[in-house]
């Protein structure tokens, strides 16, 4: 409706508009036409007027010369004069004159009558108009005057000079002019005699006015009527039907000025009238008397107005007329543009709709298709066959066919994997021939084939049509695995009703991929049943549990997978662990669930594997020892999993358990009838029982050493035993080094004696102190001191010698026996190992001695060598760390200097320290000892705390505290100890379980003191100081010398500065070489079969090479030795020549080192 | 106090009885009695009053631990130092011995010669004590 009102209102509007813009328009043309036509009018009127003046000027000029004429006629003026005189007096002598002047005035009357004059009079002065001397009147007008000019008379009297105008008597108007006539003898001052009047018409003559104007023209007469309207007479025309406009009162209205109007005459012309008024002489109102009528016939122009009205009419009319079409033209256009948008967008619209319609119609159908794949998706069967066959059931229904089946293609091998048939026509595991069926073209195509009709269609004469007589078909291809299966079918015999579209092809196409995704996942269900069915029958036959535990963020743990035998310990399924796992916790014994949860948090957080043996209550009653370990991993949500095993030890621990009862037991039961035995001999040996005979002497003895032999290898026995468990405790206790030496060869002199071989103490150290158990080092020293005293010959002396070598303490037990032969020197300390058998039974000896004593020395941190040469004797040397513990004086003074150092510098000074504590008090303590010994002391209660500091700053040495609350100290240690910056960081253990630690760390760890709590000021002190001196390293030289005074003299000078290594045999500096990296090597070459020939050869080999001092008889040339830096001749040499010449050697040598370093980075 | 003289020696043994007896009768000059039991040994301790008890851990019937505990009841038995004589030589052991009384413990086998000078020995420090 909107659509169809808004032209129709535009139209109006539009037209409405039009019309007034062009009527607007054409009153302004007929105005503009009329006032030109007005002014043209106007100016023609105008110029009449002025021909009338023209003409009344020429008439007016022509009285006043006439009457200046007239009046200076002499005669006249003489005759005057006498008239004037004689006048009153003689009226003859008045006729006479009047005569006389009448006669010499008639040839001028003549002449003035010619030319159209109306009166000719003269007077007398002083006499009014109507009395005239003469008058030279034609006798018909002559009654008619009435003296209208007294105005002009008394004016010319006046003023003496001549005076014209109108004169207007109320029957005739006239143009007047009055002269005085003066004294003919007195000249132009002289006195008046009389007036002459000459009067005129109005015009000249109106028919010559009319005949120049090509006008009618009219003298005109008041008639009456106030001054703004005058009434006008007709006195005088020319042919025209002016009267009759006055009567119809059609004469413009005149006041002043002369006016214009276009009249009508009845001959049907137009005339333009104008009326020029004139007034009487003298008048000042200028009242109008008379005026003159002009007509002009302006037919014509009339005439052409009209046309031009009309032409103006009609061009306005005829533009409005053109845009009026103009403007429906533009309506009409604009409509029809618009209808046909319209139009077009109707039909767009319509086809648009219709797709829409289509669209929906097929979306329907895909919804229905997708419906159906949805209830297919969603199909819950037990086993994948049902399913398959329910979706199949499914999709035959959704596309009203009655057969559905999926098939596996292999070849001509067709097998049918699962079927739908109404009529059981197609089962699961019938097999076809390929060819047979229209899935061999889906085949071929690898895409959807579908017919409704396939007699119409083009399948008439395939094989499945005649042999299954199916009519109508859809199929498409089944992927899995990316190669094609088979083939998803859907037949019927009938015709389908509807023909298949892309939804339906969809449909199939969709339900082949899901029935190819099912089939994949059915085989990968399978194989995974199969995996897990093996892997549950490895798993149950598997001694122990194998599982996944896992623990989240929260910190719930979880056993995703445990094997059956978590019934067996746990007395739980695998399905309850897997919700929770607080019940496995839960049944470990009270006493080891504190052990098992810390080691679990402690590999959860360090992601290091699990191990741990514990014991659990089964739920029967009984305790089982179980032994667990797993690997951590950890998951990308935060969680840790564990994936390792659980088993059964409980037998393995009653074992362990026996097996200890047993040895005991053993040693008991050896031990008892020892005693009897080896008592009974010592008491007779020992005398106690009066002297045995001679006879029997030796035989009691051999019985004797032999049950001594027996005991000793059943202790022997059982230290191996208790080492190798690891079960021997260590009492560490700080004490000087040499009681315990004399002690041990006090000890052990009655043995030696039997061997009638004596200890010699060569070398003592008596403020050296050392980190033992005493019992312990008892032991290695009886062991060493024995097997010397056994191997030496009888009057030698064992030499014993106790120097520092370094940091180090090195003990040597050094025998003159036969040596150990080269080919047993791997196997020394190995267990039951002896030189040879013989030896075994004449030294006596277990063959335990040694591997005890190695294990012994290496527990206390020490180490244990040899070196020997067969026939040249042994030297076995133990070396322990050495305990630097400065005097008291000592002591109190170096504080005092630190102290004095730290208040100068206002800060503590030197080192600075982490203490690693958690207890408060404790480590206060331990800040203030630190600072008062001019350290830099900082403090970290937690491990976090710690490690914090450790990467802000760098630390000279820690103290650390095992039991923190966030967890050991040793999984800092560890920590401390993979990175390379603090590999060799110093650490002191401060804690009441430092033994335990130190157990569980074993001696895998360098840089590492152990300090027990309550820790000793003293103690804390050295450990420190000896940590903090043992950087930098200091350099190591190793010295090759076979004479024992230049060693000594070496020794003096090198080993306060630097670590100094003496080799005395080849074997023994190959050892060294091996364990150690030196910096120089410093080779005796003065004896000729001295030692340091030998190793000469060794040195290329080095991987670090080191400097190379030889001291020789003469000074040989470096280069004869090959890689030699320093030759000194040894006669003469003092000691300081010879430090001097080490530290050249080891100082030029770390410069090149330090430029190397410097030409790397 | 005295020296010592008096030692009851409880030991099953029958060898092990003699030898130590004549290591401490003959080799060290002291008194000694025997007993081959626990039970024995606590008649006979009370009423020979011995200045020294020596003990096998190991024997039939009461054991040494149990035999010394039953000696700590009696009134006239209970300031007898004991001391343990036994081929328990583990750390454990000895220290266990000591701590249930023990005055030391004397390993077997023992060294006949200087049995007597070793429990002279442990009695002097004890007197120390």
């Amino acid at each position: 409706m909107k659509v169809l009102r808004l032209p129709l209102l535009l139209i109006f509007l539009g037209s409405l508009l039009l019309a007034l813009f062009f009527g607007w328009m054409l009153v302004q043309a007929l105005h503009n036409d009329r006032e030109a036509f007005r002014r043209d009018l106007a100016f023609q009127s105008k110029e009449q007027g002025i021909t009338v003046s023209a003409a009344r000027a020429g008439l007016e000029r022509r009285v006043q010369v006439l009457a200046n004429t007239l009046a200076a006629d002499p005669v006249i003026r003489n005759l005057l004069l006498q008239a004037a005189r004689e006048m009153p007096t003689s009226p003859a002598r008045n006729a006479m004159l009047r005569d006389r002047l009448r006669a010499n005035l008639q040839p001028y009357w003549e002449a003035l009558r010619e030319s159209g004059a109306l009166e000719l009079n003269l007077f007398l002065p002083d006499a009014n108009d109507i009395d005239p001397l003469v008058s030279m009147d034609p006798p018909d007008t002559h009654e008619q005057h009435t003296g209208d000019s007294d105005y002009l008379l008394s004016r010319a009297q006046h003023l003496r000079t001549v005076v014209f105008g109108i004169e207007f008597d109320g029957q005739r108007a006239t143009t007047g002019g009055v002269a005085p006539v003066l004294h003919p003898d007195e000249g132009r001052d002289g006195s008046l005699v009389g007036l002459l009047e000459v009067e005129f018409g109005v015009v000249p003559n109106v028919e010559a006015l009319s005949h120049q104007l090509e006008s009618g023209v009219a003298i005109l007469l008041r008639a009456g009527g106030d001054d703004a309207t005058p009434r006008w007479r007709v006195s005088e025309s020319s042919a025209g039907p002016i009267a009759q406009w006055l009567d119809q009162q059609q004469a413009p209205r005149v006041a002043t000025q002369s006016a214009w109007r276009v009249v009508k005459g009845d001959d049907g012309h137009g005339y333009l009238l104008t009326l020029v008024p004139l007034s009487q002489a003298g008048d000042v109102m200028q009242r109008p008397v008379t005026a003159v009528a002009i007509w002009k016939d302006i037919s014509l122009q009339l005439k052409q107005r009209d046309e031009l009205v009309m032409a103006t009419w009609l061009r306005w009319g005829l533009a409005w007329l053109i845009a009026e079409a103009c403007l429906l033209l533009l309506l009409w256009g604009t409509r029809r543009v618009t209808r046909e948008t319209m139009l077009a967008h109707q039909q767009r619209l319509e086809r648009q709709k219709r797709s829409l319609v289509g669209l929906n119609q097929s979306l329907e159908a895909q919804k229905e298709a997708l419906q159906t794949l949805n209830d297919i998706a969603a199909l819950q069967e037990t086993s994948f066959p049902l399913l398959v066959e329910r979706a199949l059931q499914a999709g035959a229904a959704h596309l009203d066919m009655p057969y559905a089946i999926a098939n596996r293609i292999d070849g001509e091998e067709y097998i049918i994997q699962a079927a739908y048939s109404p009529d059981g026509r197609f089962v699961r595991g019938q097999t076809l021939k390929t060819s047979d069926t229209f899935c061999s073209a889906v085949v071929a195509r690898s895409d959807v084939v579908a017919f409704t009709d396939a007699d119409t269609q083009g399948w008439s004469d395939h094989r499945c049509r005649l042999l299954f007589g199916l009519k109508s078909y859809i199929g498409a291809p089944i992927w899995v695995h990316g190669q094609r299966f088979g083939a998803l079918s859907f037949s019927s015999e009938q015709i389908r009703g509807r023909p298949f579209d892309e939804a339906d092809r969809e449909f199939v196409r969709l339900l082949a991929r899901w029935v190819g995704a099912t089939l994949m996942r059915w085989q990968e269900v399978e194989a995974r049943d199969e995996m897990a069915g093996r892997l549950a029958k490895i798993a149950s036959q598997t001694p122990g549990m194998i599982y996944q535990y896992r623990v989240d963020n929260a910190g719930n743990g979880t056993f995703p997978y445990a094997s059956e035998a978590i019934r067996t310990f746990y007395g739980i399924s695998p399905e309850q662990a897997a919700q929770d796992a607080s019940m496995v916790i839960e049944a470990i014994v009270e006493e080891d669930r504190g052990k098992v949860i810390e080691s679990i948090r402690e590999s959860r957080e360090n992601l290091t594997p699990w191990h741990c043996e514990y014991r659990i209550q089964h739920p029967d009653g009984h305790v089982l020892w179980l032994a667990g370990q797993s690997i951590p991993e950890r998951e990308p949500d935060g969680a840790t999993l564990w994936h390792g095993f659980v088993h059964d030890v409980t037998e393995r621990k009653r074992s362990e358990r026996l097996k200890t009862e047993f040895i005991s037991t053993v040693s008991h039961e050896l031990r008892t009838p020892l005693t009897s035995i080896s008592g009974s001999l010592g008491l007779i040996q020992g005398g106690a029982l009066g002297t045995p005979p001679e006879s029997m002497r030796a035989m009691l003895s051999v019985a004797h050493s032999n049950a001594q032999r027996l005991i000793m290898l059943i202790n022997d026995l059982l230290d191996m035993e208790k080492l190798v468990a690891g079960k021997m405790t260590f009492q560490m206790q700080e004490q000087p080094l040499m009681p315990l030496i004399d002690q041990a060869i006090e000890a052990n002199q009655a043995y030696a004696d039997q061997f009638r071989v004596h200890y010699v103490i060569t070398e003592r150290l008596d403020e050296a102190e050392v980190n033992v158990d005493a019992m312990r080092l008892q032991q290695v020293l009886s062991n060493l001191l024995s097997n010397a005293a056994k191997f030496s010959p009888p009057d030698m002396q064992v030499e014993v010698r106790v120097e520092a070598i370094g940091e180090r303490l090195r003990v040597s037990v050094i025998d003159h026996g036969p040596g150990i032969p080269e080919a047993f020197h791997e196997r020394i300390f190995q267990k039951f190992s002896q030189a040879d058998g013989s030896s075994t039974r004449k030294q006596g000896g277990t063959g335990l001695g040694l591997a005890i004593t190695r294990e012994l020395v290496e527990r206390m941190r020490g180490s244990i060598s040899f070196f020997s040469e067969e026939g040249q004797g042994a030297c076995f040397f133990f070396e322990l760390p050495r305990l630097v513990r400065p005097d008291a004086a000592e002591r109190a003074a170096l504080t005092e200097r630190l102290a004095g150092q730290a208040e100068e510098a206002g800060v503590a000074p030197g080192a600075r320290l982490l203490i690693v504590e958690d207890d408060p008090d404790t480590a206060l303590l331990l800040a203030i000892l630190i600072r008062r010994w001019g350290y830099q002391a900082e403090v970290a209660h937690t491990l976090e705390e710690a490690l914090g500091w450790i990467e802000r700053r760098s630390f000279d040495a820690i103290t650390l505290d095992l039991m923190l609350p966030d967890g050991s100290g040793l999984t800092l240690l560890r920590q401390l100890r993979e990175q390379p910056e603090t590999r060799d960081l110093p650490v002191l253990v401060v804690s009441a379980i430092a033994e335990e630690g130190q157990l569980e760390i074993g001696g895998q760890l360098n840089a590492v003191d152990w300090l027990a709590k309550p820790f000793d000021e003293r103690r804390l002190a050295h450990a420190l100081k000896g940590s903090l001196n043992g950087r930098p390293q200091r350099e190591r030289i190793m010295h090759v010398e076979s004479d024992v005074e230049l060693t000594r003299r070496v020794a003096g000078q090198v080993a306060a500065s630097m670590t100094l290594d003496v080799a005395r045999s080849v074997a023994e500096a190959r050892y060294l070489l091996d364990s150690n990296d030196y910096g120089l090597i410093s080779l005796d070459l003065t004896a000729p079969q001295g030692p340091g020939w030998e190793i000469i050869p060794l040195l290329s080999q080095l991987p670090r090479h080191p400097a190379v001092i030889i001291l020789s008889e003469q000074a040989l040339a470096p280069t004869l030795l090959g890689r030699v830096d320093t030759a000194i001749a040894r006669p003469g040499l003092s000691a300081e020549e010879l430090r001097e010449a080490f530290d050249r050697q080891l100082h030029g040598r770390r410069c090149d080192d330090d430029k190397d370093t410097q030409g790397d980075s | 106090m005295q020296a010592l003289h008096r030692v009851l020696h409880v030991e099953d043994d029958p060898s092990i009885q003699e030898v130590a007896r004549i290591a401490l009768e003959v080799v060290g000059g002291m008194q000694v009695a025997s007993c081959d039991n626990g039970q024995a040994a606590l008649g006979k301790a009370a009423e020979w009053q011995p200045d020294l008890i020596l003990l096998d851990v190991m024997m039939p019937g009461i054991d040494g631990p149990t035999t010394l505990a039953r000696l700590r009841e009696q009134e006239t038995t209970r300031e007898i130092p004991v001391i343990f004589m036994t081929a328990k030589v583990q750390a454990n052991e000895i220290e266990h011995y000591r701590s249930i009384g023990g005055l030391d413990v004397v390993i077997k086998p023992f060294d006949p010669m200087t049995l007597a000078s070793q429990l002279r020995e442990i009695w002097e420090r004890m007197d120390e004590r």
